[in-house]
């Protein structure tokens, strides 16, 4: 494939860099007894993008042959043709760096292969029935097991020469609870790249079902979270979310150049200096296995750690090579395409706060009057960095003790008057958001995640 | 057409040599045309043909599901011996199976024969409009990313019972999202769009007048107080926190799994009576209407609450079949996805207030342009930021808000919904007014 590749970017007349996508999905889903979902779905193809006259075209066929390969470059050269005249900044620099040549592995797919479809429908079918039997008062509940197995070729005029496997995994379980006036919902998942003992490594499937049914019925009983401006703890999934949601989408370069609120303040004191907040494509802390997890990215660069934040300074945005030339800097390899047929956009990988050097017991004692957060659900962030998103489970801690439960509403602040705020950091260190997916007009898997941490935010309460 | 069904009935007749009882395969092919604004430019062009089947098999009332992105032979018998191998592989449910056919009449008004001639040059000219437009508004305006999107293709559903439908589409949208920037200061973030199946159908220049007024609007914007009081909902907030909750809750297999609030409600006041809602797969120029649906069936358009009271919940035909009865055409999805009971368009019957009415009865409360935040359709519970919102006063739009959250209950609000707009707009697939909420509690930073 590698060399078919070559050969059409080598006969192309103006820059071009061809994407061979081959993924097999499989998704497995039971609700409330019923298989909902039993399937698995094959997309391949090749993503061709090309710059012409200082432009993009982009065009993609689902046949590998080199006709038709060769039919999607000429495509997408018309499309550049076509738009070139209303492009006002020419495109006149990729930014340089040292390109993926080689293969790349990650995930393993053998592992994954080797549990039969027999074997993965029974633990859904099971973990499903597991969580539902929690409780007499659970009404509903889910499990859904989904597989991501990748093979990919990128090939470029700048002499990227890339072949990369990759494979993820995804797990959740979700319960209901209540009657039908009074419902409360619960979900926790898991997602790695990875094999099953990877996915499994942290909470079996058994403890997964067994949390989310408690959660779902602890809820139940449990009063609404007062609203204001509280002092809390963090858990690691919400460190996660803030990274990624409040942080991590302000400084994507393409975002930066719309003017977003981290615009012009690189060197800048943006956090407290406890805070160094990274963008990692490797899995360089917390385990090899974080469900976000890119060595190469979908223009051949190399993707590597960076520091967006370090003890409080602003040091780096997200690139990719055409923003990496407008800044002056290496690209950061965080052009991601979701499938062949979609082009690359700057998106985040295993966004995170480094961890301190606090207890969590530390933290929790330290308290007077404040909430411990934990769990996420969806969040949002603004392009001023307000950022919002919900809490799964709010504890009151009173006088250095985690009291009550209370029902989680949702938390948001400025996103960085929030990191100003952030006194104190746990030693420990999790991935939290491997389950989930970021939206950014196309899906993108990526990962969270970070220690305990204390700081200010808004509680949206009742 | 005739090649998607022929593509269909081919992988259906695959599906019996591999001895599935009853198989169903889904096919659509299509060409897509993209042009994306990034960072108050145009960003790439694209322009793309593209084709996908799914099939769906039962062994033993045992259902699996595979689907593949061409219509190669070997691809397909491929594609079905994964469906037969995760089939044998399931848990055997007495309601899995396939529904008969039943007439189906052709709709008008889901295919524009001018889509598949739209161009890239078109599309620029649309989207570099919206860039003039929004920008031209006020120089503060900056464009993070926008679209203008225009597919045209077909889709078909062949079945080993009989089904055998075919139907050309087009779908376009426009989209433009971003926000206004003073000095230092950053507004809220603002996203407008229009979708239209017909090629002058969506209005891009109206969707980027209306972002640059609301993102210049917000600028200065305050930090709100705390209070309980009153909401008005734009259609786009109600889309959210009113529509969703109501249409989650009348899906049959929300329902059936016990997570729909609506449960126990048929027949029953569930909602103030200047609530109607209406399923309409036929609808004019809707999103989502369909002559068939993802089964082949023909969607009924039923009412969902009328005058606050519970009529109709939607059925595909496997949750039709636990109850005994006859799927309403409900069946949602497309080639990669197995069918699941969805709505279709989603109609608000417009009420009798205007919206400059609305809001001078309002002596203490939030206009709510966009909602960034969580609704859970199951508890109905929501809680999030209000985006573009000013506060209310005497009766009066006063000041931009920021840092401003709402919480409470869909199901608990919508016996008391205070008014309901007369002016209407459609979002993708629904209808919505302005809708007026009393004693919501507001909490300022």
């Amino acid at each position: 494939m590698r060399e078919l590749l070559r050969e059409i970017v080598g006969n192309a007349k103006h820059w071009t860099e061809v994407r061979v996508h081959d993924r097999n999905a499989l998704r497995l889903a039971v609700r409330n007894g019923v298989m909902e979902s039993a399937s698995s779905n094959k997309g391949s193809g090749a993503g061709v993008r090309v710059l012409v006259d200082g432009t993009w075209g982009f065009s993609s066929t689902a046949r590998l042959d080199r006709e038709s390969i060769e039919r999607a470059v000429r495509d997408a050269t018309l499309a550049a043709k076509g738009s070139a005249g209303g492009r006002k900044a020419r495109v006149d620099r990729l930014a340089d760096c040292e390109f993926a040549v080689g293969d790349f592995r990650t995930g393993d797919a053998e592992e994954i292969a080797s549990h039969s479809a027999e074997e993965k429908t029974a633990l859904v079918v099971d973990t499903e029935r597991r969580t539902m039997e929690a409780s007499e008062t659970i009404r509903s509940a889910m499990c859904r097991y989904t597989e991501l197995l990748d093979k990919k070729w990128v090939v470029s005029t700048d002499g990227a020469d890339a072949h990369i496997e990759d494979a993820k995994l995804e797990f959740v379980a979700m319960a209901v609870a209540g009657t039908s006036d009074d419902m409360t919902t619960a979900f926790h998942g898991t997602g790695v790249t990875g094999g099953w003992p990877e996915l499994f490594g942290p909470n079996s499937a058994e403890e997964i079902a067994d949390k989310t049914g408690r959660t779902a019925v602890d809820l139940l009983n449990a009063p609404y979270a007062p609203g204001g401006k509280t002092q809390v703890v963090l858990d690691p999934e919400l460190v996660g979310l803030l990274a990624h949601e409040a942080i991590g989408h302000t400084v994507e370069a393409d975002f930066v150049l719309a003017g977003s609120a981290a615009a012009g303040r690189i060197g800048e004191r943006v956090a407290s200096e406890l805070v160094t907040l990274c963008d990692s494509g490797p899995s360089v802390i917390g385990g090899e296995h974080a469900g976000g997890v890119v060595l190469v990215d979908d223009e051949g660069v190399p993707a590597g750690r960076t520091a967006v934040i370090e003890n409080g300074v602003l040091s780096s945005y997200l690139h990719d090579r055409e923003t990496a030339a407008l800044f002056d800097v290496a690209p950061t390899g965080n052009a991601r395409a979701w499938l062949f047929d979609d082009p690359p956009l700057i998106r985040m990988r295993n966004t995170y706060i480094e961890p301190g050097g606090s207890s969590f017991e530390e933290m929790v004692e330290s308290i007077d009057d404040g909430l411990l957060l934990k769990g996420g659900g969806s969040g949002q962030a603004d392009a001023n960095a307000e950022f919002m998103f919900g809490v799964q489970e709010a504890y009151e801690i009173k006088r250095g003790k985690v009291g009550r439960l209370l029902r989680g509403a949702s938390i948001s602040g400025d996103a960085f008057e929030v990191l100003q705020s952030v006194d104190m950091l746990s030693s420990d260190f999790r991935w939290t958001i491997g389950s989930g997916h970021c939206g950014k007009g196309q899906p993108a898997k990526v990962d969270g995640g970070g220690p305990f941490v204390r700081c200010n935010v808004i509680v949206g309460g009742r | 057409m005739e090649r998607l069904l022929t593509i269909c009935e081919a992988a259906v007749a695959a599906a019996k040599r591999h001895e599935a009882d009853e198989a169903e395969a889904f096919a659509s092919s299509g060409r897509t045309i993209d042009v994306e604004l990034q960072k108050n430019d145009l960003q790439i062009a694209s322009s793309a043909e593209s084709e996908a089947v799914g099939i769906r098999v039962f062994r033993d009332r045992r259902m699996g599901f595979a689907s593949v992105n061409t219509f190669e032979d070997a691809e397909i018998e491929a594609a079905v011996e994964r469906a037969m191998g995760i089939a044998a592989a399931a848990p055997p449910d007495e309601h899995n199976g396939l529904p008969d056919p039943v007439p189906v009449d052709d709709l008008e008004g889901i295919y524009d024969p001018a889509a598949t001639e739209y161009g890239v040059d078109r599309a620029v000219e649309s989207a570099l409009a919206m860039l003039d437009v929004a920008r031209g508004y006020d120089e503060r305006v900056t464009v993070d990313g926008g679209q203008l999107h225009c597919y045209a293709g077909a889709r078909a559903v062949v079945s080993s019972k009989g089904v055998r439908l075919a139907e050309p589409v087009s779908r376009l949208y426009c989209f433009v999202m971003g926000m206004a920037r003073d000095g230092e200061t950053v507004s809220s973030f603002d996203f407008q769009f229009d979708a239209s199946r017909r090629v002058d159908g969506i209005d891009c220049e109206r969707a980027a007048g209306t972002f640059a007024e609301n993102v210049v609007a917000s600028l200065g914007a305050r930090k709100g107080e705390s209070f309980t009081g009153t909401l008005v909902l734009s259609p786009m907030a109600a889309a959210e926190i009113i529509a969703y909750p109501i249409t989650y809750s009348v899906l049959a297999s929300s329902v059936q799994r016990g997570s729909s609030r609506f449960g126990e409600s048929m027949g029953k006041a569930v909602a103030s009576p200047m609530i109607s809602v209406t399923d309409d797969a036929s609808l004019e120029d809707g999103f989502a209407s369909a002559s068939f649906d993802r089964e082949g069936q023909a969607p009924r358009t039923l009412p969902i609450i009328e005058e606050g009271t519970l009529r109709n919940f939607l059925y595909d035909a496997y949750r039709a079949r636990r109850e005994g009865r006859a799927s309403t055409g409900h069946a949602g999805g497309g080639a990669q996805s197995v069918p699941s009971v969805s709505s279709t368009n989603i109609v608000f019957a417009p009420g009798e207030t205007v919206f400059d009415d609305m809001v001078a009865g309002v002596d203490r409360g939030v206009y709510v342009k966009r909602f960034s935040g969580n609704t859970d359709p199951v508890s109905g519970d929501f809680s999030g930021v209000v985006k573009g919102g000013r506060m209310i006063r005497g009766g009066k739009l006063e000041e931009p808000l920021t840092g401003t959250m709402i919480a409470g209950n869909t199901f608990d609000l919508l016996p008391k919904v205070a008014a309901v707009s007369r002016e209407r707009e459609r979002l993708f697939s629904d209808v919505l007014p302005y809708i007026r909420l009393e004693d919501v509690a507001v909490t300022g930073s």
